[in-house]
């Protein structure tokens, strides 16, 4: 089920209504709720991989139970840990990442002929954050981070709620898990908050992102025929659909959170805004982020380490977060790039210099924070094309095109002058919202607008736009494929 | 809960307002804008569609028609009707529009194809009578038409969602005369070419039968000429098989069954040469010329300026 549907907005008030109402006086039966809406939820895509899901929970609930049991013996523990990391990694390699290795395999030494050695398996939706988030229990259990569960129920709660279940953020065990085993009390405030977040996430994803999208899908598909300037704001225009498509899905999943009592992790914090590379890696996809440091950088040494190891550890994190993304070469090329452009940063030692909001005590920022953020962000955006590309050749030929002489095709059926115009404004709507909210946890906070008829104004404006440019649910996310 | 139950539904009766009190000006600004579907509208509800010959039918009629041909041969006024994407379901709607603000035509050029009595009422360019939610009598019949698309497009500001007003007025591409613009000719080569399209297949009701029959006699008995066409097509437009002459057949003996004209244009030559063509089933501007000068001449045949 997507958030921007018609099936959605049905479902939410009615699965908020039997939460509250119903199941609100007993914890487990409303734990059991909450894992039948969200199997229902998944399941509106396609109910055969639910299997997959309760089989991924059910390991990592077991293994958490063992590992706990072997508490005193350090080798059975680990075993039991392993056994359940290849377990999920390999359902996830077999779905993910089987056949583009076994395509790759065949490219370099059968010519290419890989008829025989291909799946064609359905990729499943969301399977790598899901994944993700039952490794990082097990994992937490035996390191000692936490307590094994033993309510089946509230793991499997865990694993699938349903706002983040396909598109997360990410999350941990030790946030997530004891909020399923205390009694959840009605929080107004809290409510209130996350249907602001969710209007924001739509905006952004309807706005922004979706009308970005027919931007990027006409350039990046007709690419060799545009001019420069076309092909620089088609790359530009992805930078924003795929902040507002991500952000906005995990505002909307963690508002949606918010209205259940939930509180779920921050997973964007304006990484647009970011004055080096290394903040806005610690502003972009946090929850992703914060797993391969955790569970991968840190176990390898960090960068507490040797300069060779500290760059063989930059690399292996990121080509994992690259081929997180997706089995293609693209995918890892960006993850190299990222790596490169990182790695100046960690070895001078200065990867931690920006760590608070960029001029939290005014309203604009200086003109050298106004440069380095848009280094940054063109920086990030030359990544973007690569991570864009249906393959290497075409990220460099797109880069190449930016040369390309030529006017701006004005009456164009899809990017005509006013789409272009419309959606500039959208977009510098968003950052002057985000840029005033920049140190609050969403961009429509609205505590400094104290009047609530403004307040309703604004929320109505947004509403409005989101109508005006909602499309039917049609336009998917594009972490879903992730 | 119960401040947030109340809250929330405060708000909503708020958003309601607010979304009415938008549409309003929204609808009324989209009425100014140009599209063949939206300038037809905004013509029948101004009253300024009232014509001698009024072409009826899809977007066969629509690119079978050249107006000026109507115009200079038979010497009558002649309005272009068609609802592209729309079944006569539809399209008898709009003429009940088009009388209930518009002068009586002398001659209604009916079009059918094989798509022309289904009952599946598209939401193909919806957007053209969006503006005109408004008028009582307009929501009235489309509710009588299609429960479904009444619901989808009654909801304030929502109706309009993917169509990009500011856009939408930059997009003039099909004018009264058909598909005339170099794209839509270059685009011509590529369908002929294309080997594999599905066969098409012939299907009506006896619901719609009898509807067309109430409709051509209750045209009749007001003093309407009405004449029943199959429009051209392309020999290579696949059928399934008898398909085309089970549908010419069809609407043949309807024609004779409410004694009005029938002109079968399958079977002109102009059908087994693509020059005329846009694709395989639409003409182009100059098989419309072709076919449009028959029309004409054969209304002069009935003589109707004299009446």
């Amino acid at each position: 089920m997507l958030f921007n549907s018609y099936a959605f907005a049905l479902f939410l008030p009615v699965v908020f209504c039997l939460y509250w109402f119903v199941f609100r006086k007993n914890l487990k039966l409303q734990n059991l709720f909450v894992v039948a809406a969200s199997y229902l939820f998944y399941g509106w895509w396609d109910w055969r991989f639910l299997l997959l899901i309760a089989l991924t929970s059910f390991c990592s609930w077991g293994s958490g139970l063992l590992i706990g049991r072997y508490r005193d013996n350090p080798r059975k523990a680990k075993r039991v840990s392993a056994a359940n990391i290849i377990l999920n990694l390999g359902i996830l390699a077999l779905f993910k990442y089987y056949d583009f290795f076994a395509q790759s395999f065949a490219d370099l030494f059968l010519g290419g002929q890989a008829d025989k050695l291909l799946l064609h398996l359905i990729l499943p939706v969301g399977i790598s954050f899901y994944t993700f988030q039952a490794l990082s229990y097990s994992i937490d259990v035996y390191r000692g981070k936490i307590e094994p569960v033993k309510d089946v129920v509230q793991f499997f709660a865990y694993v699938s709620f349903f706002p983040q279940l396909v598109a997360g953020p990410i999350e941990r065990a030790t946030n997530l898990l004891p909020q399923f085993g205390r009694k959840r009390e009605f929080d107004y405030a809290l409510a209130v908050d996350g249907l602001r977040q969710m209007l924001w996430g739509f905006f952004k994803k309807i706005v922004i992102a979706d009308e970005c999208g027919r931007y990027v899908d006409y350039v990046f598909g007709s690419y060799e025929v545009q001019p420069g300037c076309v092909l620089v704001l088609g790359a530009i225009f992805f930078a924003f659909q795929i902040y507002g498509d991500f952000s906005g899905y995990s505002d909307i999943a963690i508002g949606t959170a918010k209205l259940f009592g939930i509180k779920l992790s921050p997973n964007f914090k304006t990484p647009y805004f970011s004055r080096d590379i290394a903040e806005f890696w610690r502003r972009w996809h946090i929850s992703l982020t914060s797993w391969f440091r955790d569970y991968v950088y840190i176990p390898l040494g960090g960068s507490r380490c040797p300069k060779a190891k500290t760059v063989r550890n930059t690399f292996v994190i990121f080509l994992l977060c690259g081929l997180w993304h997706g089995a293609n070469w693209t995918f890892l090329a960006w993850g190299a790039f990222n790596a490169l452009l990182f790695l100046p940063l960690i070895l001078s030692g200065r990867n931690r210099r920006y760590r608070d909001i960029v001029a939290p005590d005014r309203p604009l920022p200086s003109w050298k924070e106004a440069g380095q953020m848009l280094l940054t962000f063109v920086l990030v955006t030359l990544g973007w094309i690569i991570f864009r590309a249906d393959s290497l050749t075409q990220a460099w030929e797109y880069l190449c095109g930016f040369l390309r002489p030529g006017h701006y095709p004005v009456r164009d059926e899809i990017i005509n002058l006013s789409q272009l115009v419309v959606q500039c404004v959208c977009i510098l709507v968003m950052l002057a919202v985000e840029w005033s909210d920049r140190k609050e946890e969403h961009g429509l906070s609205v505590r400094r607008i104290r009047s609530k008829a403004l307040r309703w104004a604004v929320y109505c404006l947004l509403i409005l736009a989101v109508m005006l440019f909602f499309d039917d649910g049609s336009a998917q996310f594009i972490y879903f494929q992730f | 809960m119960k401040r947030f139950v109340k809250t929330a539904a405060a708000f909503c009766l708020v958003l309601a307002a607010v979304l009415i009190l938008a549409d309003y000006p929204l609808s009324r600004s989209m009425r100014k804008v140009h599209t063949f579907g939206m300038d037809t509208w905004r013509d029948i509800f101004e009253g300024k569609a009232g014509a001698d010959i009024l072409i009826q039918g899809d977007s066969r009629a629509f690119n079978a028609c050249y107006q000026p041909v109507f115009d200079s041969l038979t010497g009558l006024t002649a309005y272009n009707l068609t609802t592209i994407g729309n079944p006569f379901l539809m399209q008898e709607f709009r003429y009940g529009m088009y009388r209930g603000h518009n002068r009586k035509p002398r001659v209604i050029l009916q079009f059918t194809d094989e798509f022309f009595l289904g009952t599946a009422i598209s939401d193909y360019d919806r957007v053209q009578y969006l503006p005109w939610m408004w008028d009582k009598s307009f929501t009235g019949g489309l509710l009588s038409v299609s429960r479904r698309l009444f619901l989808q497009n009654a909801f304030p500001v929502l109706r309009y969602h993917g169509y990009r007003p500011w856009s939408l007025a930059r997009e003039p591409r099909m004018t009264r005369n058909g598909f005339y613009l170099p794209d839509y000719e270059l685009f011509r080569d590529s369908v002929f070419h294309h080997p594999a399209e599905p066969e098409r297949a012939f299907y009506y009701s006896g619901y719609m039968h009898d509807r067309l029959t109430r409709f051509l006699r209750n045209a009749s008995e007001e003093g309407i000429r009405v004449i029943l066409i199959c429009p051209p097509l392309h020999e290579s437009l696949a059928f399934e098989e008898g398909g085309k002459e089970e549908m010419v057949r069809f609407f043949r003996s309807v024609a004779d069954e409410c004694g009005v004209p029938f002109l079968d244009g399958t079977s002109m030559a102009i059908v087994h040469d693509s020059t005329y063509f846009l694709d395989r089933g639409h003409l182009n501007m100059k098989g419309a010329r072709i076919f449009s000068d028959t029309l004409a001449r054969y209304l002069n045949g009935l003589h109707l300026s004299d009446n």
